[in-house]
Parts: C-alpha cells; sequence; structure tokens
C-alpha cells in the first residue's frame, strides 16, 4: 500500500503543477502565441484558454515599459519580455534628437510615436526587440522627411510630416505585423542664436508695422491739418472779399454822393460867381489853394511851413482872386 | 481534527484565495478538496482522498473551459477589439486601391489597403474591410449596404 500512497501522492503534485501552468486566462485585446515543441502552434485570445505544460510554451515579445524615475529624476525605458501581447494603441516617446532642416538649421526635436499591433504572430516571429526596430526607424525616417523641409515649413506643416512618415512606415513596418498610426512633433527647439534671431526678426516686424502705422497716421493728420487750412483761408479770402466788395461799394457811393454834393456845389458856385461875371474856374483854384495852405500851415506838428515855391503862382492865383474881387464896373 | 473537515477547510481557503487571485486556478484545487472530503467522509483511507482530488481537480481542469464557454460567456457579449473591431466595416478609398496597394479612409484614420481579388477600385468608392493582414487593410468593393446610401 506503500508505494501506490507515494505514486498517487505524485500524480496529485504533477496534477497541481499541470492546473497552475495549463490554465490561462487572456484578458481582452490582448493574445498569448503558444508554440508547441518550438514550433507555432496556436494564437490564444481572450477568455479562458488550456495549454499543455509539457509541451506548449508561450512565446515571448520584448516590451518597453516606462519607468518613473526615483526623486524627481526623468522616467526611464526599461526592456522587459512578456508573453503576453498588447494589441492596443502604445505611445512611445523618444528621446530629444539633433535634425538638419533642408536650410541647414540644427534643430532638436521631441516626437511621439503612436503604434499598435495589428498582426501578432508577426509582430513575434519577425522582428527581434520591436520597440526598439520602431523607434530606430521612426527617427531616421523622420530626419529624413525634415531634412527635405526648410525650418519655417518644419515648425508649420505637422501634418504633412505625419502623412508622409506614416506612408513611408507604413510600407516598412508591414512585415512586423505593426501600424505606426501616428507620429507627433512635441516641440521642435530651434538652436538659441537662431531663436534670437527669429525674436529679432519678429520684433523688426512689429516695429516696421508700428513706424508704418505712426507715419500714417501723422500722414492723414498733416493732410486734414492742410485741408482745414486751406478751407479757412479760403472762408477768410471769401469772406476779406466781400468785405472788400462792400467796402469798395460803400465807399464809391461815398465818392458818388460827394461828387454829386461838390457837382451840385460847383454848379451853385459857377451860378453866384457866373452871375458875378467872373471866371469861377479861377474862384475854385483858388480856393482850393487856400485850403491846401490851411492844411499844411495847420499840420502842427511840422515845424517846417511848406510854401509854395513859386511866389508868382500864387501872386497870380491872387491876382485870380482880386480879379475875383473886383466889382465889375 | 476530522479528515473531511480538514479537506473542506482547504477547500474553503483556496475559493477564498480565487476572489484573490483569479484565474480560476485555486478554485480547481478547491472542487477537488471537496471531493476528498467526500471521500474522507465516507470513510475512505488517505490514499483514495488524494485520489479523488487528483482526479477530480483534473477533471475540473479539462472540462472547465467548456463549461465556461458554454454557461458563463452565454451572457456575456463578445465584443471585437483592435483588428478584429475593423472587420465588416466601411471605408472610403482616397486613391485607386488596387491588388497591391491604396489608401483608405476608416474611422478617420488613413490605412493602407488592397483588394482582395485583385480588382481596382476607383477613389471614393465605398469598400468593405473582410481582415488585416500585417497593417493592410484586405477590402472589397461594397454592395449597397442598408445603413449608407
Amino acid at each position: 500500500m506503500q508505494p501506490l500512497h507515494w505514486f498517487v501522492l505524485a500524480l496529485a503534485v504533477l496534477v497541481i503543477a499541470l492546473v497552475i501552468r495549463g490554465l490561462r486566462i487572456v484578458q481582452q485585446a490582448e493574445v498569448v502565441i503558444i508554440e508547441r515543441l518550438g514550433k507555432y502552434h496556436t494564437t490564444l485570445t481572450s477568455g479562458i484558454n488550456i495549454i499543455w505544460p509539457f509541451f506548449d510554451k508561450p512565446r515571448k515579445i520584448v516590451w518597453r515599459f516606462l519607468v518613473p524615475g526615483a526623486g524627481g529624476e526623468t522616467s526611464t525605458y526599461v526592456l522587459r519580455e512578456m508573453d503576453r501581447i498588447d494589441l492596443r494603441e502604445t505611445v512611445y516617446d523618444f528621446p530629444r534628437q539633433n535634425v538638419i532642416t533642408a536650410d541647414n538649421v540644427l534643430i532638436e526635436i521631441n516626437a511621439l510615436l503612436y503604434f499598435q499591433i495589428t498582426d501578432p504572430i508577426k509582430a513575434v516571429y519577425e522582428i527581434n526587440n520591436l520597440p526598439d526596430a520602431i523607434e530606430k526607424l521612426t527617427q531616421t525616417s523622420l530626419r529624413n522627411i525634415i531634412g527635405e523641409l526648410t525650418l519655417d515649413q518644419t515648425l508649420t506643416s505637422r501634418d504633412t510630416i505625419n502623412q508622409k512618415l506614416r506612408i513611408l512606415l507604413d510600407e516598412a513596418t508591414d512585415k512586423w505585423g505593426v501600424r505606426i498610426n501616428r507620429v507627433e512633433l512635441q516641440d521642435i527647439m530651434p538652436p538659441p542664436d537662431i531663436r534670437i534671431a527669429m525674436e529679432k526678426q519678429m520684433r523688426a516686424e512689429r516695429d516696421r508695422r508700428a513706424v508704418i502705422l505712426e507715419a500714417e497716421g501723422q500722414k492723414r493728420a498733416v493732410i486734414l491739418q492742410a485741408e482745414g487750412k486751406r478751407e479757412a483761408q479760403i472762408a477768410e479770402a471769401e469772406g476779406s472779399k466781400q468785405s472788400e466788395i462792400l467796402r469798395a461799394d460803400g465807399e464809391a457811393a461815398a465818392i458818388q454822393r460827394v461828387a454829386n454834393a461838390e457837382a451840385e456845389a460847383i454848379r451853385a458856385i459857377t451860378k453866384a460867381v457866373g452871375e458875378g461875371g467872373a471866371d469861377p474856374t479861377k474862384y475854385l483854384i483858388a480856393l482850393k489853394y487856400l485850403e491846401t495852405l490851411k492844411q499844411i500851415a495847420g499840420n502842427t506838428t511840422n515845424k517846417v511851413v511848406f510854401l509854395p515855391f513859386e511866389a508868382t503862382g500864387v501872386l497870380s492865383s491872387l491876382g485870380g482872386i482880386k480879379e475875383l474881387l473886383q466889382e465889375k464896373v | 481534527m476530522e479528515d473531511w473537515l480538514l479537506w473542506l477547510l482547504v477547500g474553503i481557503v483556496l475559493n477564498i484565495l480565487e476572489i484573490f487571485f483569479p484565474g480560476f486556478i485555486p478554485a480547481c484545487f478547491g472542487f477537488g478538496c471537496f471531493a476528498a472530503a467526500i471521500a474522507a467522509a465516507l470513510d475512505f483511507d488517505l490514499t483514495v482522498q488524494i485520489a479523488v482530488f487528483t482526479a477530480t481537480t483534473f477533471i475540473v481542469f479539462l472540462s472547465i473551459r467548456p463549461v465556461f464557454l458554454k454557461v458563463l460567456s452565454r451572457n456575456t457579449h463578445t465584443v471585437a477589439t483592435n483588428t478584429e473591431r475593423l472587420v465588416g466595416m466601411i471605408g472610403l478609398t482616397l486613391e485607386e486601391v488596387s491588388g497591391l496597394q491604396g489608401q483608405v479612409k476608416l474611422e478617420g484614420e488613413i490605412w493602407s489597403s488592397r483588394s482582395d481579388d485583385g480588382r481596382r477600385l476607383p477613389p471614393g468608392t465605398r469598400v468593405r474591410v473582410l481582415r488585416v493582414e500585417g497593417n493592410k487593410l484586405i477590402v472589397t468593393a461594397n454592395g449597397v449596404h442598408p445603413s449608407l446610401n
């Protein structure tokens, strides 16, 4: 009975081991590749699965995990082998790398890579160390594409870069059963001197715009001022013209009236003098002469009294006066 | 302590363990322990008890998958994810898809594709995904689909 007892115990241990190793629950969106004696046998999908641990073994795949750095250090990637193959989209963040653009600027880019295993069998059997392969391939492809673009294009054409990259990478990763969905450039860092130059350019551009705007404003202001002046001058000229005309009209009317009055007076004098038989012209001249003299003499400010040079003229006019005053016999 | 009580206790402990470590491995042994407890209650000796435990565990191990698929999966929906989900979907060709290459837009993403029978499908054709090979969609021209007009 003793040997049988040991045999049963051994059998129990065997069954325990079989159960522990043979039952596999695979989660949704994961698969396990099973090899039977080193040859591909089957792919376990989600749910409960039984394998025969004596000759079935899961094939492992190298996978990358982000390990957060201790004490605020940057997190690092660690490669691990695992037998579960994750079919979900995965993000890799690769370290900064230097890339030279078409216009020979050395820029630092930081890219994110989104990929997904579409065919787990190929991903296991067609490529060794898949994460590294994907990363290196993406980096070199990115170099290629950015090498064809200028710095300005690189900064603005993310979509173009993405599309080109995807087509390029699709061809390469097809046989690995991996699809690279998206490559996102996180940040593009131009070298410091280029950045300073870019800032200068921006500042200059803004300054230019400010100066232009100011000049425009001044131009408008000057034009407006000139227009205002013009209007004012025109109005003033109009006003003075009007007033001159009016004044002239007034003066003309006054002169007219004075002349009329004088004519009237002359007529009356003529009449009066003519009745006496004397020459009215001479009388008038004499009258004017005397008036003028009075004016000259009455100018008190002058120390000098002007007298006509021709005494004879004076006398002759006096003679005229005398003649005027002579009684006609 | 009685043998059957001990088996029962171990079985219960194993089933408790199952709650914390899912995977149905401890539960298998738990059922084995319950069977052995019955054997012990019927006054069989230890060898027979262990044999019963082993046999029951093995039977449970073998029958668990079919039972699961039949009974437990009856009211769980099978949800296709990842590439399986794409099969049967309708996409739109962006450029001519031939038996070798082409681009198809599916769910807002552009996929490299090829037609399954080598037919050339002009741009703007609605296509149905048959399967995914590598990272290429294998598509076929979609007939009249009720949800699309």
